[in-house]
């Protein structure tokens, strides 16, 4: 596949040459933080310890795919400002998320999904679910690295034979080793960068252009706004989005991705998990957005002021895309004049894409693989050194997977576009009725869910054939009746999923309410209380600042004492659980623990006592200081 | 379930299923399918209906009782919140009909 632009073998050089150094650092970076794993709660939550923005930052990173830039810019190039529209319509599944699922999964300790799956339901269920799951993370990877392998294979002629294979085993190192919290502190690392390398595009056309004002007046009004026509377009219609995308899609990317769970299972609090899901769902998605797609808003408003004009913008070529897979490319390197440097760097950023969303997938294909297969079949009893090495290998195990998954890849046909949805939108309909059924409908029995896991996803399947099954449904909610039902599909799936699991539920016998306490949504309250192993303190209380380490080895593990004018600023209560760490609020938490807080009269307000066993379990360093909030 | 729970139930289904099958045919009569006003109104108008259903659940599930800990915050972000990109995203439609076009 060619790129619509010629380069030299120097400016391939030096493009690949960026990309290359790149690379390299990013797997140093992320080897570093080997050391913060000590045991498997390490290595796939980091222990429970970040500040809500170090995961939110670092889901910037995630939640662009190599593919992102490519297929939005296009997006953009064809329809203008409404390739956005994923990107914004998922506040409303927010309040399922953040006062359901979050502290479900929070508070029951859960670490997978298919683990939710047998608490909630039974085994059959739970290894029902890993298999969809386990499909839809591999599907992700697979596509990650076949699209970055076509881009490496169009631009420099590098075979996908090599150029995949190479990136695979360096994004595989750093994850093997430095597990989650590498993940994460090279996903803020490369969210930066993404947002660096996407303003860089972003500026450089609006800058080709004459400014911003320019640019807006010479978008067509299609292109300016945010929506699309209702139905028009089989594969982008607002009513398919809304129903497929903003209900299915949104509801399978927050709740049943195993790669964004585990980041918010890494979060201090619950509270500050809530932080992180607002600011992704109003920050970080809608700048996303902007970021993958402006450069195909540029580039329609860039060749209409072109053809309107009659002849090049001054200085620069006359842009032509005959292939609008190509915008992206085109444009950056047209807009950059043509510097290989500046296009390395955004070559860089597409790297950065890609790493940045396998590493998270293979993390999470890990940690399923370890808790919900190794573990429970295989070694349910060893030590944490055991499963720390079951964990690494099981990452090498997933990377080599996902990488022979671009074989397949390399054998389907249609665009890069049309493969994904048609993959997502067949996996993810039975597996999100499910969890939402789960989590939210005390009635939904064992039987139910496993019968409507297996039937929704077959009929679904089934649909691919014979796609007049769906006429109806679109009929009925005015949706496109075009017999291509992308998004429909998904729809569909999850109607039949539901119905079945409804009827199936009236007829067979849901599990006990004692067996299920914390994880539907009106057993929260006391899950608290389990998880926190006493009643919850509500009161909010203010953090305490700049307090001293004092050891005292009488006391046990993971307990503090304070003063009692301390307790009093975190308006805590002898026992409640309270979260210790560094001082300097940049490390985000990575030097922390949860601990419960007592009362001592003795000590100094400005003082902490714990036992070194505790600052060892805290990372915190000799001679620090350290912040206190209470959590509840 | 509580009965009076069942009750509500059996009452918003089938108005929850007439709704989604009329009101984007009142739409369509009234603007036309390619109007950008039906795609926001079709978006949002059945936006505002899921997340209506959802805040009503965790309310009535006792997941968030306003006055708790911050959970009162938590709602009111969550309202701001829709009615921050609802308001976005209607003055983007209204900017993009009335910016005059070049060329």
């Amino acid at each position: 596949m060619e790129y619509g632009i010629e380069l030299s073998k120097q400016s391939a050089m030096v493009i690949g040459g960026v990309a290359l150094v790149y690379v390299i650092v990013i797997t140093l970076f992320g080897g570093y933080f080997a050391r913060f794993n000590k045991n498997l709660n390490d290595f796939f939550y980091s222990g429970q310890r970040f500040a809500w923005w170090l995961p939110a930052a670092s889901m910037i990173a995630t939640g662009i795919g190599s593919y992102s830039y490519l297929k939005y810019s296009e997006q953009g190039f064809n329809t203008g400002m409404s390739s956005t529209m994923t990107y914004m319509n998922d506040w409303f599944i927010v309040p399922f998320f953040v006062f359901g699922w979050l502290p479900i999964i929070y508070f029951s300790r859960i670490k997978s999904i298919p683990e939710y799956f047998e608490k909630r339901f039974n085994s059959t269920a739970r290894y029902i679910s890993l298999v969809i799951i386990m499909a839809y993370m591999f599907f992700y990877i697979g596509y990650n690295l076949y699209t970055i392998g076509v881009a490496m294979e169009g631009m420099f002629g590098f075979p996908q034979l090599y150029s995949v294979p190479l990136l695979a085993a360096f994004l595989g190192a750093y994850v093997t080793f430095g597990g989650q919290t590498a993940v994460i502190f090279t996903d803020l690392f490369q969210g930066i960068m993404l947002y660096i390398a996407g303003g860089i595009a972003i500026f450089a056309g609006i800058y080709a252009l004459g400014g911003l004002t320019e640019w807006w007046e010479w978008l067509p009004i299609s292109h300016r706004l945010p929506f699309v026509h209702l139905t028009d377009n089989p594969k982008f219609n607002t009513a398919g989005l809304f129903w497929g995308e903003a209900l299915a899609g949104s509801i399978a990317f927050t709740f049943m991705n195993q790669g964004f769970i585990m980041r918010y299972l890494t979060i201090k609090s619950v509270d500050e998990g809530r932080k992180a899901a607002f600011f992704n769902v109003l920050v970080t998605l809608p700048l996303s957005a902007v970021i993958v797609g402006a450069v195909g808003w540029i580039g329609k408003s860039l060749i209409h002021k072109q053809n309107v004009l009659g002849s090049a913008l001054q200085g620069y070529n006359f842009i032509e895309i005959d292939n609008t897979f190509h915008t992206f490319i085109v444009i950056c390197w047209e807009t950059v004049y043509q510097n290989p440097w500046i296009f390395g760097f955004i070559i860089a950023a597409l790297m950065a894409a890609l790493m940045s969303t396998i590493d998270t997938l293979i993390n999470a294909c890990a940690a399923i693989g370890i808790y919900d297969l190794y573990k429970p079949l295989y070694k349910p009893e060893a030590t944490d050194e055991h499963y720390l090495k079951a964990a690494r290998i099981a990452s090498i195990i997933t990377t080599v997977i996902g990488t022979l998954l671009v074989i397949w890849f390399n054998q389907q046909k249609g665009s890069l576009m049309s493969i994904h949805y048609k993959g997502i939108m067949i996996i993810i309909p039975a597996i999100v009725t499910t969890i939402f059924l789960g989590a939210f409908w005390r009635k939904f029995t064992p039987v139910a869910a496993c019968t409507s896991m297996i039937l929704g996803s077959l009929i679904t399947v089934l649909t691919v054939w014979y796609p007049s099954i769906i006429d109806g449904l679109a009929w009925f909610v005015s949706g496109p009746e075009n017999g291509v039902y992308i998004y429909m599909r998904a729809l569909f799936g999850m109607g039949v999923t539901a119905i079945i699991g409804i009827v199936t539920s009236h007829f067979t016998q849901p599990k006990a309410d004692n067996e299920i306490v914390g994880l539907t949504i009106d057993t929260i309250n006391d899950s608290m209380k389990i998880y926190k192993g006493g009643e919850p303190n509500f009161e909010v209380g203010q953090k305490a600042h700049n307090i001293n380490v004092a050891i005292d080895e009488g006391l046990d593990v993971d307990v503090i004492q304070l003063s009692p004018a301390t307790m009093k600023i975190l308006k805590a209560k002898d026992g409640d659980m309270v979260y210790l760490a560094d001082a300097r609020w940049y490390l985000g938490g990575l030097r922390s623990e949860h601990v419960k807080a007592f009362t001592n009269n003795k000590i100094k307000d400005d003082e902490v006592l714990m036992s070194t066993k505790t600052k060892e379990e805290a990372y915190l360093l000799d001679g620090n200081k350290v912040t206190l909030e209470k959590i509840f | 379930m509580k009965k009076e729970n069942k009750i509500l139930i059996a009452i918003l289904i089938p108005i929850l299923a007439i709704f989604i099958f009329v009101y984007p045919r009142i739409l369509i009569d009234w603007l036309g399918k390619a109007n950008p006003w039906t795609s926001y109104l079709y978006q949002y108008t059945f936006g505002l209906v899921f997340f209506g259903i959802g805040i009503l659940l965790v309310l009535r599930t006792k997941a968030c009782i306003p006055g708790r800990g911050r959970d009162s915050l938590w709602l009111k972000i969550l309202i701001a919140g829709f009615i921050f990109f609802a308001s976005f995203h209607g003055l983007w439609v209204y900017m993009s009909l009335t910016w005059p076009v070049k060329g």
